[in-house]
């Protein structure tokens, strides 16, 4: 079942409904069916891996603390994670591997008989299964006791709003709610709705109208020229914000409205002047996450060697990122480049903040403009190699970029609509970063307002909005 | 070395990690506080520390230092 | 709490309300298909896809025919996309006739891709590709309002078709294409694109033996409710070029099914009626297109020696 999906909109307020119903003490019960029967739509058999992943960690956390040597610990730790990942490698990179792995020993005149594996990837399965790690590792570090109940360990693993797409949450926010979650209140209920609300315009009138022109473009690389794909370059990360952005609000607000508190995901990532600054504002879950369970401990066992101990962490982890959203070279270019525009921005902390005092301009609006548009362009081009299905066809993009011009493919009436409410979200946006509690249409003190808004954005998700069962981030 | 000790001995390295002269700490000091504290400074601050201090820190503590008070904390129990 | 349902109240009954008023208003515009569900069960039906969802009009038959047939006529064609004849869509056309229905007229209108296996298909296992789509995914098919059209196939609505209203479904089910290009090179790249598309599907689809049964069986069970005629409805040359090398036989093998009490009747290669993109016909032609099918029908030995109905 996806949020998207008629039967999403029968499925959750009957959620709501019974989780509320029930005893707080019992709750996690009621969510825990709900999740797995949610789950259940997508691939019965998917279950099985959520199921093996809940009893493994659960296991593996009770093992570590009972046990007071330090050593069995990281032992048992080790074996979780591992454990946990096989299946994460089995569906996402064997097949991969082994075709390289094929068309290399075929090189060598070697036949190689393993056979193609062509399983679809089980949904969801990444996110869970670093949520699970990290659950481990915090258990490791004693920031966390192990859970006894493993119903609770369960719900954490395949609570249905997270499930899919994140936000990848921690176990130190999300086990204590689960066990004393919150009373029914109307403030979360519509805190939570409207958050929804909001999501779902992202999602359905933004992401995938502007996904329109840009499949179109990238699903033809012999016929389109640069311009087409300047424009295309341009709308892909607004694209990838309304996606994913949105979806997460979506798992946000329905956690929200069941009286879950959620990490959020985004914070107005194209306000950020720096890369280092994007990257604390964009898929923030994630990460988060990799800042802590990957780059801080690379970064202090390389601590020793100084800046480049962190310049090569600092490789590392978005190398790992960018595995991790996709088992190609295009996703390894995307998380070195990450990486090294981070490292030089590392590098030039020192440089970079003596000129901006020197001339006055880390105040100046033109400056912080600049700014943000130049760490935008940054992100978009990088962005090429994540969308474009090889890389020699990034390749191919780039270099249409720099020589191919001319007049762009114009698909007039999707590209009206998604920049038409494209800059509707960027208003929006713009007016929390810089006006903060100014200019309040969800939350304004008019009820009339309010009930306006809400009825005009939703007409707006019925009317514009492209209704297909797609999520960009399911398969990563 | 007591706590007071430690203090003024870190009030000399922060200032030169972080480029800030006129820095001064105190035990409640988180990251989010100081402008440039990100994760990348962090563990340049932590090698500078363990070099002036002459100690290894362990991953696990590290994790557990939520403001400049528990760094304090486990330093102290490391001399 | 209280004051927040009734907020919530008011505001799903301003959603609803709103809703109905624009569906009553734009309705036709909206949806291609929804306007098939909402009618009672009928007597005569026109199946197939877009070819004769645009191309028969139902109220041309009803005029042309009058009195011969238990009328009005009725189309229930959808698009190549999910009308493929097999076991779903005869339980549809079953559902949506009449029980009582004697003297129907039938057009089943055919094409070699309508009688395809395509990606999808497992029909040894009995898994159809077509099988949750709209219609053969509709229990109740003859119901006004139809919700059950709205939670199944929330998918088909698009409401900004109402900013262009391009084409329109009327109540026959006949469906109004206002978007036919007169310029000549405009149609030229229509007819280059369809043949593209012909070409790509003829080398994934492949010629289905069991959609072939189905379709034997739908006219059987049709036959004991009136007259059935297959009808391949005119394409362009390279189309028919097309569809020839994809199934060579498929003429023989349809008067074959013919054989269990239907007519068929061939206009594939009638280009008196040039279709505009390669397989559609538009306004005019198929009304001359029409008028001549109805002069054919009205010749049948069966429907001339009876009497005409009052």
């Amino acid at each position: 079942m996806v949020f998207t999906s008629l039967h999403f909109f029968v499925f959750f307020p009957l959620v709501c409904v019974l989780s509320y119903l029930t005893p707080a003490r019992y709750r996690y019960i009621t969510l825990l069916v709900a999740s797995y029967y949610f789950y259940l739509n997508t691939k019965p058999i998917f279950l099985l891996l959520t199921a093996g992943i809940t009893l493994s960690t659960y296991a593996f956390t009770r093992l570590m603390d009972a046990t007071p040597n330090d050593d069995r610990k990281r032992k048992l730790m080790w074996c979780n994670v591992v454990l946990i990942l096989l299946p994460l490698f089995f569906f996402k990179y064997f097949e991969t591997i082994n075709r390289e792995v094929m068309q290399l020993m075929a090189g060598l005149n070697l036949s190689y008989p393993l056979p193609d594996n062509h399983w679809l990837l089980p949904v969801g399965i990444s996110f869970y299964t670093f949520m699970a790690i990290g659950y481990t590792i915090d258990v490791y570090n004693e920031e966390l006791e192990a859970e006894k109940n493993i119903g609770i360990v369960a719900l954490f693993v395949s609570f249905f709003p997270l499930v899919l797409s994140g936000p990848i949450e921690r176990a130190g926010n999300m086990l204590p709610q689960f066990r004393s979650p919150e009373k029914l209140a109307a403030s979360n209920l519509s805190k939570g709705l409207k958050l929804m609300l909001w999501g779902y315009f992202m999602k359905l009138v933004v992401a995938d109208r502007l996904g329109i022109y840009i499949d179109e473009v990238y699903s033809d690389t012999a016929s389109h020229n640069g311009s087409s794909y300047l424009i295309a370059m341009t709308l892909y990360p607004f694209q990838l914000y309304g996606d994913l952005g949105g979806y997460s609000l979506i798992a946000i607000g329905a956690a929200k409205a069941m009286g879950f508190n959620v990490m959020m995901n985004f914070r107005r990532p194209f306000f950020s002047v720096s890369m280092s600054e994007f990257w604390r504002r964009w898929h923030i879950s994630l990460i988060t996450w990799i800042t802590d369970y990957i780059y801080t401990p690379l970064s202090f066992s390389f601590r020793k060697h100084g800046k480049w101990g962190i310049v090569i962490a600092l490789l590392l982890a978005f190398l790992i990122s960018g595995i991790w959203h996709g088992a190609s070279l295009t996703f390894v270019a995307w998380g070195l480049l990450q990486g090294i525009f981070l490292s030089v921005e590392a590098y030039t902390v020192k440089s970079r903040a003596d000129f901006r005092h020197r001339f006055g301009l880390g105040k100046q609006a033109w400056f912080i403009a600049l700014s943000c548009i130049f760490t935008f362009s940054l992100f978009a081009i990088s962005q090429v190699f994540a969308r474009s299905s090889t890389l020699s066809e990034s390749f191919t993009v780039f270099a249409k970029l720099v020589s191919d011009h001319g007049n762009p493919y114009v698909d007039f009436s999707n590209l009206t609509i998604g920049l038409g409410f494209l800059a509707l979200l960027m208003l929006s946006d713009f007016r929390d970063e810089f006006l903060p509690g100014k200019f309040r249409i969800f939350d304004n003190r008019s009820f009339a307002v309010r009930f306006l808004a809400y009825l005009a954005i939703f007409f707006c998700i019925v009317i514009f909005g492209v209704v297909s069962d797609q999520f960009i981030y399911f398969n990563f | 070395m007591n706590r007071s000790e430690i203090t003024e001995k870190l009030n000399t390295i922060f200032p030169t990690v972080f480029n800030k002269p006129g820095l001064s700490i105190t035990e409640s000091l988180t990251a989010s506080d100081v402008d440039g504290w990100d994760s990348l400074t962090h563990m340049i601050l932590i090698s500078e520390v363990e070099k002036s201090f002459g100690i290894t820190f362990k991953l696990k503590e590290l994790n557990k230092m939520k403001n400049v008070g528990d760094m304090i904390e486990i330093i102290a129990s490391k001399l | 709490m209280k004051a927040f349902f009734l907020k919530l109240g008011v505001f799903v009954i301003a959603v609803v309300a709103l809703m109905t008023l624009f569906m009553s208003q734009f309705g036709q515009y909206v949806d291609y298909f929804y306007g098939k569900f909402t009618t009672p069960a009928q007597h005569s039906l026109i199946t197939g896809d877009s070819k004769s969802l645009s191309g028969l009009r139902p109220a041309l038959f009803d005029e042309q025919l009058k009195g011969q047939f238990e009328l009005p006529m009725f189309n229930y064609s959808f698009t190549m996309s999910q009308a493929v004849y097999g076991s779903c869509y005869l339980e549809s056309i079953r559902r949506k006739l009449d029980p009582d229905t004697k003297n129907g007229l039938f057009i089943l209108s055919v094409s070699p891709w309508m009688l395809s296996e395509r990606p999808g298909d497992e029909v040894e296992n009995g898994v159809f590709f077509e099988s949750d789509m709209a219609p053969h995914n509709m229990r109740f098919p003859n119901m006004k309002p139809n919700p059950e059209y709205f939670l199944r196939n929330f998918n088909n609505f698009h409401f900004k078709a109402v900013f262009r209203q391009a084409s329109r479904l009327h109540e026959d089910g006949w469906y109004e294409e206002h978007n036919v290009p007169n310029d000549e090179r405009e149609r030229a790249a229509l007819h280059h694109h369809h043949e593209g598309l012909f070409r790509q599907q003829s080398k994934i689809w492949k010629p289905s033996g069991f959609r072939m049964q189905q379709l034997k069986k739908t006219v059987s069970f049709l036959k004991k409710h009136g007259t059935v005629v297959l009808l391949r409805m005119p394409s362009s040359a390279n189309v028919n070029r097309i569809e020839d090398a994809y199934w060579q036989n498929f003429d023989s093998e349809l008067q074959q099914v013919a054989k269990s009490g239907a007519s068929y009747l061939n206009y594939a290669k009638s280009y008196q009626f040039p279709t505009f993109d390669g397989s559609h016909l538009d306004y005019d032609t198929a009304t001359a297109f029409g008028k001549a099918l109805c002069d054919t029908i009205r010749n049948f030995p069966s429907v001339k020696n009876k009497l005409p109905q009052s």
